[in-house]
Formats: structure tokens, C-alpha cells, sequence
């Protein structure tokens, strides 16, 4: 069954995807960098409203909530822990990479690379950036993980 | 203090903003680098053709001020795939210079080679190359 974006279910599965993600366990072998958040704002009112009839996240998305969180404790090609967690909590994450729901829709459909998209300013990454370009990789296979999921966009 | 600026044009330009935490991060890790960034002088143009993203560092006695597009004249173009950008990056310096006979440095000169990076003013700015590529790398 389509898990709902961004609930802690679909947060939990994505631990899984990234557990058991193979390339990810060896293009991450290296990484002892610290925790990676994702920061995905919800910018289009159209999901957002659509989120919120949700039964899913219905009951998880905050009144005025107006973004989320997605917390990845990350070490040597294991996510250790997924949770999801408020906005100032994300930002004390080492790197943070932030985008608006279409944004990181188009990711998880495949529809966008996400070097790409920092590149076109459609993300915006904070952190050491010459140690993500040593594990693009890395990168790349974690966003893979998440492509994995069977994903429900609750504004389709 | 020699510093990297994000002109107004390059605002919502990732690159440009990629671009200047590269340099400024990569001198952070290797203080001696800043003297590649003081030795930099006259325009280079970056453009990744597959994602439509161009941008011009107009250097200048250590400042570097980032500008949307390519502003000729530059004295170094390089274009190239958005990938490969991250690729040049990756290439290791040995001695001080620019190390081109491991896996990436191979891969990069078969890239000039087979015309998928292009490099103008790779003869005529051979040195002002050598201060970007250790400006660029992460090793």
C-alpha cells in the first residue's frame, strides 16, 4: 500500500529502503560526517490542504506547521535512525537540504537529480560542500532509497 | 581579506552559491590555497549546458564576485555537464599541482579529449587553470 509523503510511516519505510539499499551500504562505507536532514516546506497549498484531509497526516501535521523535517543519523552505510522532526531541529543536522513539496516530489519521481537541482538553485544544501562532493555518490544512492518507496502524493 | 560575493544577478543561481562555499570551504580545509584565490585575475565563465546554469567569477586582487551568465571577455570558459562539475572537483593535487594520472585525472583528460569538457583558454591561462582546479578541489 502507497505510504503517504511526508509521514513517519513513509520516514520508517525509508529507513528500511536505505538499510537495505546495497549500493548505498558501500558508496556510504566511508561516511562518519554526522547527520543529513531533509527540510521539505509546504509551500503548495494545494497538498497542503490535501495533507490535511489526509487520515494519515492529518493527525501528524501540526496546525501551523509549515514545513518538515526528515532526520537521518547516517554512519558507515547505515541509517541508524529516521524520525521526523520539526524545522529547528533539522537545521542542527551538519548538512541540510531544503526544498519546497514540488521540488522533492519531482525527486522522489525521479523527475529531478538533486545535484542538479542545487545547481539550479531548485535546492538548497548547508554544510561542508567538499564533503558531499567526495559522496556524491552516497548522495545519490540515499535519494535512490527513497525513489523505492511506494510513495502517495497526497495532492494526486 | 580577499572574499567570494554572490552578485544580485546570480541570487537564484545554485551554482553560484555552490560555488562560492566550494572555495571558501575548501580554503578553510587548506589555508594555503588562499593564494591561489589572491592569484586569480580576469573573468571565468562556468556554463553546465545540460541544465542551462551559466556563471562568471570576475576576480580581482583576492575578491571574486559571482555574476548570472557568462560575462566575456573571460580569460578561462569551461563548459561542461552538470556532473562533470563535480567531477573536476574530485581531482586530487599532488605536490601542489593538479594530479591527472589516477582514475579522475584520466577520466577528465579523456573528457577534454572527446570534447565533452571544453576548456577556453586551457593554453593561453595554463596557470590561472592550475589556482581554479585547486580552488575547485576537495583533496
Amino acid at each position: 500500500m502507497a505510504i503517504p509523503f511526508p509521514s513517519e510511516e513513509w520516514i520508517a519505510e525509508y529507513k528500511i529502503k536505505i538499510n537495505s539499499n546495497p549500493n548505498y551500504k558501500e558508496s556510504g562505507a566511508n561516511w562518519e560526517h554526522g547527520t543529513i536532514a531533509l527540510i521539505l516546506q509546504l509551500d503548495d497549498e494545494n497538498a497542503l490542504q490535501k495533507a490535511r484531509q489526509d487520515p494519515i497526516l492529518s493527525k501528524q501535521l501540526k496546525a501551523d506547521e509549515t514545513a518538515v523535517g526528515v532526520w537521518l543519523d547516517l554512519y558507515h552505510g547505515v541509517c541508524k535512525e529516521a524520525k521526523r522532526v520539526s524545522v529547528d531541529e533539522a537545521n542542527k543536522a551538519k548538512f541540510v537540504i531544503s526544498g519546497g513539496y514540488a521540488r522533492w516530489k519531482a525527486v522522489l519521481k525521479k523527475e529531478l537529480d538533486p545535484v542538479k537541482g542545487m545547481m539550479q538553485g531548485k535546492l538548497k544544501l548547508k554544510g561542508d560542500l567538499p564533503t558531499i562532493v567526495r559522496f556524491v555518490k552516497a548522495a545519490q544512492d540515499l535519494v535512490d532509497s527513497a525513489t523505492m518507496i511506494d510513495t502517495k502524493f497526497v495532492d494526486e | 581579506m580577499a572574499g567570494i560575493t554572490i552578485d544580485q544577478s546570480a541570487r537564484d543561481n545554485g551554482l553560484a552559491a555552490m560555488i562560492r562555499d566550494l572555495i571558501t570551504q575548501n580554503i578553510v580545509n587548506h589555508p594555503e590555497r588562499a593564494k591561489d584565490l589572491n592569484a586569480l585575475k580576469g573573468n571565468i565563465g562556468i556554463s553546465a549546458g545540460d541544465i542551462e546554469v551559466s556563471l562568471t567569477l570576475q576576480c580581482k586582487e583576492g575578491n571574486v564576485v559571482i555574476y548570472d551568465g557568462i560575462q566575456q571577455p573571460c580569460k578561462l570558459l569551461i563548459a561542461t555537464d552538470s556532473d562533470n562539475i563535480l567531477k573536476l572537483s574530485t581531482l586530487k593535487i599532488k605536490a601542489g599541482l593538479p594530479y591527472y594520472f589516477d582514475k579522475t585525472g584520466r577520466e577528465i583528460v579523456g573528457m577534454l579529449f572527446n570534447g565533452k569538457l571544453r576548456i577556453q583558454g586551457l593554453f593561453a591561462h595554463l596557470l590561472l587553470l592550475t589556482h581554479v582546479t585547486k580552488l575547485f578541489s576537495v583533496y
